[in-house]
C-alpha cells in the first residue's frame, strides 16, 4: 500500500532528477533522455497514471524546448491511442509498441542524436519490463 | 483510510493539472522555460560536481612534462592575445579620433567578459545553452573564438540562457568581405539558411558571411557563417543558400559575452 502510495512522487521526482541530469552532460557525452524515458515505461506500464504523466511531460518540454510543443502533442496522441484500442481490441502490446515508437519519433524531430534516441528507447523498454512485471507479480501472488 | 487516499490522490492531480495548464498558459507570454532553466542552474551544478572533482583530481596523475607543455602553451597564447589587444586599442583611440574629426557618430562600443558554460539543450546542435556570470543583460551578444554563437535569451542573478543563431528566432544581417552582397542568416534548427541573396551577389561554397552591422545588434565584421550549398531557385530572383555557422559551440567549455557600452 505505501509503495503504491509512493509510486507517483516518487516516478516525479525521478523525472524531475532525470531532467537536470540530461541538463547537466549534455553536450558532455551520450545519453538517453532520462526524464522521458522513465515517464514513458510509466504510461506504457499504467496508462491510468496518465493525469500524473501528461502535465509532467509538457513540463519536460517546458525545461528542454522552452515550449510545450516538443514530444507533449505526440504523447496525448499517445494516451489517445492507448485508451482507444485498449478499449476496442483489448489491452495489449501492439498499441503501447506504437506508441513508444511515436515518442521516438518526436524525439527525432526535435533533433536529438541517434545514440540518445536508441538510448532513450533502450532505457523506457527496460523500465516497462521493469514496471510491468512487479504489477504481475502482485497480481498472480494471491492466487 | 483507503478512501481517504483515493479522496487525497484526486485532489492532488487536479491541482497538479491545474498548476500545468497555468504554467502552458502563462509560457505564451512569459518565458518560463527559460526561468525554469535558471532556477535549477544550482542543482545543475551540485549535479556536475563529481565530474569537476574527477577532472581536478586527474591533473594529479599528469606527469609534471605534460603540465608544464600545457602552461608554456597557454602562456604563448596568452602573450599573442595580449599583442592583438595593443593593435585593437590603439585602432579603436585612432578610429574615434577620425570619426570625431569627421564629424560622424560614434560607435558603440562593446565590453567582453569570458564566461563558462553550464549546460546545453540536447539536440545535436544544442540549440540552447546556460552560461555563468554576473552582470550579463538580456540580448547581450555571445561569441565564441571561431564565431558568432547567439544572444542572450534570459538572465538571473548569476546565470543567464543563450538562444543560438540555429534558433529560428535570430535573425542576423551578413555580408561577404570585400563584395556588396547583403543577406539575412536565420536558422532552422539544423542548419543556417540566407535568405535575400540576388542570383547576380550568389555566394561561392565555402565563402565566410560576416555580420555587416545592419541593425545595430551584432558588431561589424564578427564570422558568421560558411556557405555549404548555394542552388538557383528557377524563375526566381533570390539563390537558396545554405550555411553552417562558423562557432562550434557543442565543445566550447568557455564563451564571451560582449554587452553594448555606449560611447559619446
Amino acid at each position: 500500500m505505501y509503495a503504491e502510495k509512493m509510486f507517483i512522487p516518487s516516478v516525479l521526482l525521478g523525472a524531475f532528477l532525470g531532467l537536470v541530469c540530461t541538463m547537466a552532460f549534455a553536450g558532455d557525452w551520450s545519453q538517453p533522455d532520462w526524464s522521458l524515458a522513465l515517464l514513458l515505461a510509466v504510461l506504457l506500464s499504467k496508462p491510468k497514471t496518465w493525469i500524473w504523466l501528461l502535465p509532467s511531460v509538457g513540463m519536460h518540454d517546458l525545461f528542454l524546448y522552452w515550449s510545450v510543443w516538443g514530444v507533449f502533442p505526440f504523447a496525448v496522441l499517445s494516451v489517445i491511442l492507448i485508451f482507444y484500442t485498449d478499449k476496442k481490441i483489448g489491452p495489449g502490446q501492439p498499441q503501447r509498441w506504437a506508441a513508444l515508437m511515436l515518442h521516438v519519433y518526436a524525439l527525432w524531430l526535435t533533433g536529438l542524436d541517434v545514440l540518445s534516441l536508441f538510448l532513450t528507447f533502450t532505457l523506457s523498454v527496460w523500465l516497462w519490463f521493469v514496471f510491468s512485471s512487479s504489477r504481475e507479480k502482485v497480481y498472480v501472488e494471491p492466487a | 483510510m483507503n478512501e481517504k487516499f483515493r479522496i487525497k490522490f484526486k485532489i492532488a492531480h487536479l491541482w497538479w493539472a491545474t498548476v500545468f495548464l497555468c504554467i502552458v498558459v502563462l509560457s505564451f507570454q512569459l518565458p518560463v522555460g527559460q526561468k525554469l532553466n535558471i532556477a535549477t542552474a544550482p542543482l545543475i551544478h551540485m549535479v556536475q560536481s563529481p565530474v569537476r572533482w574527477f577532472q581536478g583530481l586527474s591533473l594529479w596523475f599528469d606527469t609534471s612534462r605534460e603540465l608544464q607543455l600545457r602552461v608554456l602553451t597557454l602562456q604563448e597564447k596568452v602573450d599573442k592575445q595580449a599583442t592583438l589587444q595593443q593593435v585593437l586599442t590603439t585602432v579603436k583611440a585612432e578610429n574615434k579620433q577620425l570619426r570625431r574629426l569627421l564629424m560622424i557618430t560614434q560607435l558603440d562600443g562593446y565590453t567582453w567578459q569570458v564566461v563558462p558554460v553550464v549546460s546545453r539543450s540536447q539536440e545535436e546542435k544544442s540549440r540552447r545553452l546556460m552560461v555563468q556570470g554576473k552582470g550579463i543583460q538580456k540580448d547581450d551578444i555571445v561569441v565564441s573564438h571561431e564565431g558568432l554563437v547567439g544572444l542572450v535569451d534570459e538572465v538571473g542573478a548569476e546565470h543567464a540562457v543563450v538562444r543560438t543563431i540555429l534558433d529560428a528566432s535570430i535573425a542576423v544581417p551578413v555580408t561577404k568581405s570585400g563584395s556588396q552582397m547583403a543577406g539575412l542568416v536565420r536558422g532552422d534548427g539544423e542548419h543556417l539558411i540566407v535568405d535575400f541573396i540576388p542570383r547576380a551577389k550568389a555566394p561561392n561554397v565555402g565563402d565566410l558571411l560576416i555580420a555587416s552591422g545592419a541593425g545595430g545588434v551584432f558588431p561589424v565584421g564578427l564570422p558568421v557563417a560558411v556557405v555549404e550549398k548555394v542552388k538557383a531557385v528557377a524563375g526566381g530572383v533570390f539563390v537558396e543558400v545554405i550555411a553552417s555557422p562558423v562557432a562550434y559551440w557543442q565543445r566550447d567549455a568557455w564563451l564571451s559575452i560582449a554587452s553594448k557600452q555606449h560611447v559619446r
